[in-house]
């Protein structure tokens, strides 16, 4: 019989691994363009171990109503294709999330490069004049950096209970910022911070909701960059939160992993870039979001 | 380990002989030009690399061209020429999302420079089909010690 600790995946020697997304905005890549070894940079501080790549369908042709759908390929980290040849997105509501198994390792400073073809990216737009867009097209590659290090332990005995964070708001703010009406790039970021403040807390993903409760996600209303307990970023770049909301309808498998501890007295900090137009009939739109996980409550002799 | 995660998030242990190295790989397969009507092919073959043997580990599919959308049937076979199947199985009946591929269990070994068998045939007498066919598994390279 196979046990649960058995499945349990076991960090090399010597190491310790932190969820981490690295984020491919191609709102500069031209539509109808086929792009080759397009690379997106590995940071300086730490390997990093892919596992999942969602979004294909955001930015290669790939709505309904495309004739033909586009292709993505893969290189590894010397460049090599991890396919003969490339692979269709697809068309419609599909949901492309691939799987990387076993796990590719791409080392620090060097980066992940893959082909595109026939790029036609999602867009937003008004539903009337003055008839804006936005773009909305992204490759997630989720994994973890890889640090040399050893595991901090915890220095009490504890165990697990479930516990949520739930924070409710409106995104009131559009996509752009105007100048005389017309749009002057992006509007800021606003920042939200949940404080951890009963007991230290593993985050293990994020529920959006919206009003009506049930309704579940738009398609992406906005950008999420999450932080950690020490203010390090645990996206490249804001993400869409379709491509991380464990409820998305357009994505699966979206979970933190390994989870990220807050110890108690931090805060879950994230920021929020609107994708929405103030003449959207949704707009503002209220959510409501739980940050799901655990506790860790003190057993034993308790702290210390 | 987050429980909300799926395995391959969390992470999967290395599995397999320590004399040999598993590397994520997909081999694919193009029904170039697009299958005409009711038309079938047999004996199609997808060569594999001489660098390393296959592992075939899922299947999935998928038709990216929204004029070609015929209906097909597909039967696999090993390096041997062993048949997967008793009949051709109907597209339905196999994943067309990469997400959650077909799973073949136990997986199944191709030797380096063999090939995936198939036959396939477009069903449909009133639509051409353009098919795209993923082997998702590992390639096996042997640890020179």
């Amino acid at each position: 019989m196979i046990r649960r600790a058995d499945l349990d995946y076991r960090t090399p020697a010597g190491y310790v691994d932190d969820f981490f997304a690295y984020v491919y905005d191609a709102d500069n890549l031209p539509d109808l363009g086929n792009y080759r070894d397009v690379p997106v940079t590995i940071e300086a501080d730490s390997d990093f171990v892919l596992r999942k790549i969602d979004g294909m369908g955001t930015v290669l042709a790939a709505a309904p109503g495309t004739v033909r759908a586009g292709q993505f390929l893969l290189k590894d980290a010397n460049g090599g294709r991890v396919s003969e040849s490339e692979r269709y997105a697809q068309i419609g509501p599909g949901i492309d999330t691939t799987a990387i198994v076993p796990e590719r390792t791409y080392p620090r400073q060097g980066a992940i490069r893959f082909d595109l073809l026939n790029v036609q990216k999602q867009l937003y737009f008004t539903p009337g004049p003055p008839f804006l867009t936005v773009p909305a097209a992204q490759f997630i590659f989720t994994g973890v950096k890889r640090y040399a290090g050893s595991e901090k332990q915890s220095t009490y005995k504890y165990r697990l209970l479930p516990y949520s964070y739930t924070i409710r708001f409106f995104i009131d703010w559009d996509v752009y910022a105007y100048i005389a009406g017309v749009p002057a790039g992006r509007s800021p970021a606003q920042q939200f911070y949940i404080p951890v403040n009963d007991l230290d807390f593993e985050l293990w993903g994020l529920v959006d909701e919206g009003a009506p409760i049930g309704a579940g996600p738009p398609a992406s209303h906005a950008k999420l960059q999450l932080y950690d307990s020490a203010r390090r970023q645990r996206f490249s770049n804001p993400v869409l939160v379709d491509y991380f909301a464990y409820n998305s309808p357009l994505s699966v498998g979206n979970a933190i992993a390994p989870p990220i501890l807050y110890p108690v007295g931090s805060q879950i900090k994230f920021d929020l870039y609107s994708m929405m137009f103030t003449t959207e009939p949704a707009f503002p739109l209220e959510r409501e979001w739980t940050f799901f996980g655990a506790q860790r409550v003190p057993i034993g002799n308790g702290r210390g | 380990m987050n429980p909300f995660a799926p395995q391959a998030v969390n992470g999967i242990n290395p599995t397999g002989d320590a004399d040999y190295v598993d590397v994520d790989f997909t081999y694919v397969y193009d029904t170039v030009p697009p299958l005409a009507l009711l038309e079938v092919r047999r004996d199609q073959t997808v060569p594999l690399n001489n660098d390393a043997d296959f592992v075939l580990r899922a299947i999935h599919w998928t038709q990216p061209d929204v004029a070609m959308l015929g209906i097909f049937r597909v039967r696999f076979s090993d390096s041997q020429g062993y048949y997967l199947s008793n009949a051709l199985i109907l597209e339905g009946n196999i994943s067309n999302q990469p997400y959650a591929p077909t799973p073949v269990m136990p997986e199944i070994v191709f030797p380096r420079g063999g090939a995936i068998g198939l036959d396939i045939q477009n069903t449909d007498p009133a639509n051409p089909s353009l098919v795209q066919i993923c082997f998702r598994g590992v390639k096996r390279y042997r640890i020179t010690k």
